[in-house]
This record gives C-alpha cells, structure tokens and sequence, in this order.
C-alpha cells in the first residue's frame, strides 16, 4: 500500500483527476443554464455524444483541432436546439422527451459511424493534433501544483475561465437573471419584462455547446478516436453533480474535480493489483455520488420552476 | 401642469369570451390623469380579466385601447411596462427566492442585457422609497417578508417601469390595519405626483376612502360609474349586488341561551410553541359552551394560526389540555379529534382547506373518508351516493359549479370557501374552529356564510371564529376576547368595550388601561 502514498503517485493521481474531470465539468456547467431557467435538460448525454461523434468525423477529415472544437460544440448546440423546441414549443415533458432524445442520439451516431467508416478491424484515428496537455508558462514550475493543475489539456483551462464567466453572468448581469428569473416563477418574471422563451432557447444553446465541448474533448482529444456510446453516462454523472453543487458554477466545479479524482484512484488502485474483483473499485464514483448526495441534498433546493413548461394563460388566477 | 381632464388611458368595448361564456361584456373604462379610479364589483365580476387584458396577461376578444388618444396593441406585459402600465397583481408578481433588491434590478431588466450597475440601482431605490414613502427590505429573500412588505416591493417594482398608469389588484385584501394604512398614504403621494390609478376591490369602505370616482362592475359589465363624493356605502353595495345588502346578519333569538351550561370545547391554560418567526401561545384558556359564537379578534400573526393547529391536531401542545365536550383532545391525531366531532374550516382555503386538483365530489369524500357510508365492496368508493351528497351540498350551498367535474381549485374564492364549510358542517360537528372563513370575498358570499354559521348556532353546536374583521366578530359573537403576542384578553361580551378599547388590546395594549 505505501505505492498510493508517495508524492509521484499522488501528483499523478491529482492530475489524471484534474483531467478526468473535464468531460463532465463542462456538461455539468451548462446544464447550470439550463436548469436555472427552468429546463431540466435530461438530454444531456445525447448532447455530448453528438459533438463527440461530429467532432470526431471533422477532425478526422480536416484534422484540425479548431474545426474539430467547432463542429462538437455545434452539434452539441443542435441537439440542445430539438430539446429546447420540443420542452417550450411543443410543451412536452422535459423527462420523457429528454429520454427519448438521448436514445436517438446514441442510435443516430453508432448508425452514422457505420455508414461513414464500415465495420472495421483497426479503429479510425481522429489524428488531431492537439491532445496532448499544454503547460502554462512560469505556473506549470510551481512544484506539485503546477504538476497538478497547470500541465493539463487547454481546454482545462478553457473551463476554468468559464467557470468564472458563468459565476458573474449569473450574479452580476441582467442576463443571469433573467434566466434565474424564468427557472423560479416564469410568470412573475414576464410581467417584468423578461422574454421566457427567449432566454430558456438561450440558455439551451449555451448548454448544448458546453455538452458538445465536453463530448469533443472525449472523442478527438482524449481517445483519438470515436467508439459507441463513447459517453457511458457521463452526462447522467454531470446532471448529479449540478444538483450536488447547487446548482451554482464554483461547487459545480469543484464537484466535478472531486468525482475525477476518485475515477483516477478508481484506476490506478486496479493497476496496484488489489486482490479484489475490479467491479468493486469501478463502482467507487458512484458511490460517492450516493453518499455526498445522501448527505447534501436536504439543503440544495432546486429551482422552483424547474421541469415546467410555461403557458401563460393557463397559469393567470382569474 | 396637471390637467385633469387629460384622458390618459381610454379601454372600448372589451369583451372577453372564456369557454363561450362572457366575463367581461363590452366594457368601456376610461381613466385620466392623476385620478384614482375604483373598479368595484363582486367576485367574478370581470375585475380582474379587465386589469389582466390591460396588463397583456390575456387578449381580448373584441375591443380597442387607447393612451394617450392613441390606440395601441398589447400582446404581452412587455408591451404594456413599455406604454407605462404598472401592475401589483393580487398575487405578487414576484420571484421568491431573489431578495427585493434584484426583484427590482429584474423588472428593469427588460432590453439590457450587460451587467447589473449595483450601485445606481440601489441608489435609485433609496430615492424612489423616500420619495414615495415606501418601505423597502432589500436584502432579505422576499418570501421570508411579511405581505405588507412584499407588496411595497411590488408597487416600487412597478414604479421602477416608469409607468404612468399603475393597477393595484385587490392590494388590501391580504394586509393588516396598519398596512393599509400605509399602503393608502403611498397611493395619495403617488396620486399627487401625477400617476393614474386603478384600485380594484370589493370593499365599499376603501373605495369610499381612497378613490375619486367608482365605476361598477356586475356581471361582466360596467353598471355604473360615480364620482364618490356624490355616493355612499349603502348606494354602492346596492349597485354592486343588484339588490338590497343587508350589512350584518343579525343575531337571532337563540335556541340555546347562556343558562345551558354544556362546554363543547374547554381550553385549559395551554402552551403552544410557534412557527420559526411567529408568536408562542403562553397560558391560554377559553371555554365555549352550547350554542354560542366566541369570537377571537386580533392582528394577524399573533398566534391565531398556531391556537387553530394545536385544536385541530396539527400542532404539538407543550402544556395544558383541551376539552371537546368533556373528552380530552390534547395532542390527539387530527384523524380522531375530527372524529370526536371538531370541524375545522382553516385559513388558507386554497392550500389547506381543499385539494385544489381534485373535484368537489372528491374533496368532500375526505371529510367521509373513515365511514362505512360511501364504502362499496372491497374498498370502492361508493361514487354514486357520493354524487348525491355533492349535488345536495351544492343545492343547500349554492355552490356555483360550471360543471361537476370541474376542479376545486378553478373555483372562485367565496365557491371554495363554501365548499369547505358545506363539507365541514355537513358532518354535523360539536364544534367548529372557522379561521378567517371571509376574508377576501364579496359582500354576498359573506352574508351567506354569516347566515350559516348561525343557522349551525342554533342546532347548538359552538363555535370558535378567528378573524381579523372586527365588524365580523362584534356582529356574530356572544362572548369575545383579543389576542395579542400569544396572549388572549380576558373574555367580554362584544358591547362591553368600545371600539377604541378593543383596538387597543389588539395593539398589545395592557388590560388595565383600556378600563
């Protein structure tokens, strides 16, 4: 056992964390806008399986990492576009539709690679260049923690940044808001001048590009190449933790590290060889979802509108 | 500057269809400057569709509206903020997990969308508050704030749009005396520096206070429309009904006079521990015997929620005990103290009083739920008989019900409030505990509950009547008491003190001192 306690491994358990995190940091972070305005966007998974199957195919074609980042976010932004129109145009239930969706992004891109690439022996590669982590100047010196957290893939820093952006929009923008208005009680927020359609299509949208980014980072840049259900619920892990953090983009984000690192010790108590069926440590993440949500979720109230559709008139007392 | 005679805003020929049937008639309304204007009528009688067509919040089927001497279209309450429409709706139109503070940065919002100025909105509010007399909470979570408090923030909310034209929908009927007082003193600021407004209510004494000219409302059309120094209460209520009021039920000759000494409910010196922020009961004791009306007056929130809690089982009694006709209640489960024969008509009729998703058939099924008598075989509701019983309450009641399957909640408020007491006397109680069984409805149906109750006094059960009302409790009761900060006054017969020495034990005044 005292291979887990030196300072190699656990620089190397924290980074792999670090990076294991952003697939689902990024989803969870939009899912924020989404549920905030009241969409509970069970979607999700589809969402990032269609930028991780568009992305692929761009990036295997052009092979540039910037088209391939472009084309995930994109799809990912569509596939939010057919939820969103189908919760507040066609007022479906959010639950339903969302199920139904993810089932149809999952058999449209395993249905999609099959046609564009055959049944193949070796795997197509998407040979983005681009994968690799990019040290940030002077901080990736600090020892440990630069290690850690300033040696990783860019779009870590990437969701960095958005997790600051999205903390002031919603606190400090009359956009925040607005979308934090039509989550809680659409109608007192449009007798005050807010547009709840237009805001709940917005805040999908941003939802959608995060989902396909962190699909993107899945496909082209973490394994170079696209399998089925590529995913495997991470979208389902992220709606969890929006709901662990509050619904609020600093604890989300920090959620999100804490649910990677335990995936990375997952892994690497697998390779140490412990004499116990590799099952048991797989589980470990999802216990730990369980038990934090066990425990946190009495005092997380979610937003009151949330999983509604708006009808204007059918919700004024005469 | 203010030219009275400058028509601001003009409404013509309104008409608004719900499922064929009218609820507002080819209205013409019309508004000036700096007016207040009162729209007066019974429940249902289009009020609140007129206002809400106005507001963008329904369109109408037929008809014009213009400002300014424009005719404009509303679509939407973004169109009406931008014509300069303000609304305090009757439920506020707030978001209750925001504080007040970005309540009022959210109704500004409207085309902005870059970052929210914190320090000019918040000094804007100072300005506006001051200006208009308003008192504003700002940082603390709006649903945590009393009504009164909410509904200032509502009003600056409104003032905030720039409006010219601001529509308080029935504003007073969830506020205490002082509240309205308030309220009153920012409509007159308001009114002078120029804003129109539309009050609408049903209560005759306001309108007369507040307003400069009335216009009447029945049935979906305009009746009348009266300067108000040219009417009077009794005028107005017989524009209002269509027929003559009579403004309080009388007292009968009873069947059960004070020398019949049966106690149906005795009280013994209990404790009873509040809400988070609401008043402990300490040492309180009333005895109601056969026959007879107590009534409990006071201001809301002194403890009357937390007395008809622990009476009706939902609430834990800390010490002393309680007496329904001499079997002890204390702390029993709310199943079997109405089994015993306590009918309880609470305070919220919408949220605890009915289930508002289900029908009036199910609804009284509650009530019955325990007895054989709508029992089937294997445990199937009998609904035939059950049907019966509906229609009999409905006819006895004059519940009136579009149709039978229609929801609780889609009722107007005095319907369900008849529903309720229709279901709870029905079950032919010992007594009844009836909080606030008036509050918010029109002359009529208050007249007809009033009757009721004393219709069920004279089959000698008791009753105990908690309301805020004071014309309520002096006309119905036989003995009475204030309660203030948990503490009840010692009981008097409703002629024995003056108005002035009630209204002082209900503001906390000493007992000795009202003498």
């Amino acid at each position: 056992m005292s291979v887990l306690l030196t300072r190699d491994f656990l620089v190397s358990l924290f980074a792999a964390g670090v990076r294991m995190s952003i697939p689902i940091m990024l989803p969870a972070l939009g899912e924020i806008y989404a549920e905030r305005s009241g969409i509970l966007n069970i979607n999700l998974e589809g969402q990032m399986l269609m930028g991780a199957f568009a992305s692929f195919i761009v990036g295997h074609y052009s092979g540039s990492v910037v088209l391939a980042l472009l084309a995930g976010a994109l799809a990912g932004m569509l596939q939010a576009l057919l939820m969103a129109t189908a919760c507040i145009q066609w007022k479906t239930q959010h639950v339903v539709i969302g199920i139904v969706l993810n089932m149809f992004a999952l058999g449209f891109t395993s249905f999609w690679y099959r046609v564009v690439f055959g049944v193949t022996i070796a795997p197509p590669m998407a040979n983005v260049s681009g994968g690799v982590s990019t040290p940030v100047p002077l901080l990736s010196n600090i020892p440990v923690l630069g290690e850690i957290l300033f040696s990783q893939h860019f779009l870590f820093y990437i969701a960095i940044a958005l997790v600051i952006v999205s903390r002031f929009v919603f606190n400090r923008t009359f956009f925040g808001l607005k979308i934090r208005s039509a989550g809680e009680y659409p109608l007192a927020a449009e007798t005050m001048g807010v547009n709840i359609c237009r805001t709940r299509y917005l805040s999908m949208m941003i939802c959608g590009v995060l989902a396909g980014l962190g699909g993107t980072f899945l496909s082209v840049l973490s394994l170079n190449r696209f399998v089925d259900n590529i995913t495997a619920s991470r979208g389902f892990i992220a709606l969890a933790i929006v709901i662990f953090g509050r619904w609020k983009p600093l604890p989300v984000f920090f959620s999100s590290l804490l649910f990677g690192t335990m995936d990375a010790f997952q892994l690497r108590l697998q390779s140490v060889g412990l004499n116990v069926p590799y099952h048991l440590l797989l589980m470990l993440p999802y216990l730990l979802t369980v038990l934090v949500m066990i425990m946190t979720s009495k005092n997380s109230k979610s937003p009151a509108a949330l999983g509604t559709n708006y009808n204007r008139e059918a919700m004024t007392d005469t | 500057m203010l030219n009275p005679a400058n028509t601001i805003l003009e409404m013509k020929g309104i008409s608004k269809f719900f499922d064929g049937k009218p609820a507002n008639d080819q209205i013409d309304l019309k508004v000036n400057e700096g007016e207040i204007v009162a729209l007066l009528g019974e429940n249902g009688a289009g009020k609140s569709t007129l206002m809400n067509i106005l507001f963008g919040l329904y369109q109408a089927d037929h008809g014009e509206i213009s400002i300014d001497g424009k005719v404009v279209s509303i679509n939407s309450p973004l169109d009406a903020i931008a014509l300069g429409i303000g609304m305090v709706h009757q439920h506020f139109m707030l978001i209750p997990a925001f504080d007040a503070y970005e309540n009022i940065a959210l109704s500004i919002s409207g085309k902005r969308n870059g970052l929210v100025n914190h320090q000019v909105i918040r000094e804007q509010i100072k300005k506006h508050s001051i200006q208009y007399n308003l008192s504003i909470v700002l940082d603390t979570i709006v649903q945590d704030l009393p009504v009164g408090l909410q509904q200032q923030v509502e009003i600056l909310k409104a003032l905030f749009g720039e409006c010219r034209i601001l529509v308080l929908d029935e504003p007073t009927g969830v506020l205490n005396e002082q509240e309205k007082i308030k309220l009153f003193s920012s409509l007159k600021e308001l009114k002078a520096a120029g804003l129109s407004i539309i009050f609408i209510s049903h209560k005759l004494d306001e309108v007369l206070d507040i307003s400069d000219r009335v216009v009447i409302l029945r049935k979906g059309k305009v009746v009348d429309s009266v300067t108000t120094n040219r009417t009077n209460k009794e005028d107005l209520a017989c524009r209002m009904v269509g027929r003559d009021v009579v403004f309080s039920v009388k007292k009968g000759p009873r069947l059960f006079d004070n020398k019949m000494k049966d106690r149906v409910l005795e009280i013994k010196n209990i404790e009873v521990h509040g809400k988070r922020n609401t008043q402990t009961i300490k040492d309180l004791s009333l005895t109601i015997h056969r026959g007879e009306l107590f009534g409990i007056a006071g201001v809301d929130g002194n403890g009357q929620s937390e007395l008809v809690e622990a009476l009706a089982g939902l609430r834990h009694v800390t010490k002393g005990k309680i007496f329904l006709n001499g079997n002890e209640i204390t702390n029993r489960s709310s199943r079997s103290i109405k089994q015993m024969g306590l009918a309880f008509v609470p305070e919220d009729r919408r949220s605890m009083g009915t289930i508002a998703s289900y029908s009036l058939d199910q609804n009284i099924f509650f009530r019955n739920s325990d007895s054989k008598t709508f029992r089937k075989h294997f445990g199937q509701i009998d609904k035939k008989k059950l049907h019966m019983l509906g229609d009999r309450l409905i006819k006895d009641y004059d519940i009136r019900i579009p149709h039978r399957d229609m929801l609780v909640g889609q009722l107007s408020g005095g319907n369900i409030q008849k529903v309720i007491l229709a279901r709870e006397i029905s079950s032919d109680p010992v007594v009844l505990v009836a909080m606030h069984p008036t509050r918010g409805l029109d002359v009529g149906a208050i007249e007809f509950i009033h009757t009721r109750l004393l219709e069920l006094l004279s089959s000698g059960a008791g009753i105990l009547l908690i309301s805020t009302e004071l014309d309520e409790i002096i006309s119905l009761s036989d003995q009475m008491a204030v309660i203030s900060n948990g503490k009840l006054s010692r009981p008097f017969r409703p002629d024995e003190l003056s108005l002035s020495q009630i209204g002082l034990l209900m503001g906390g005044s000493d007992e000795e001192a009202c003498r």
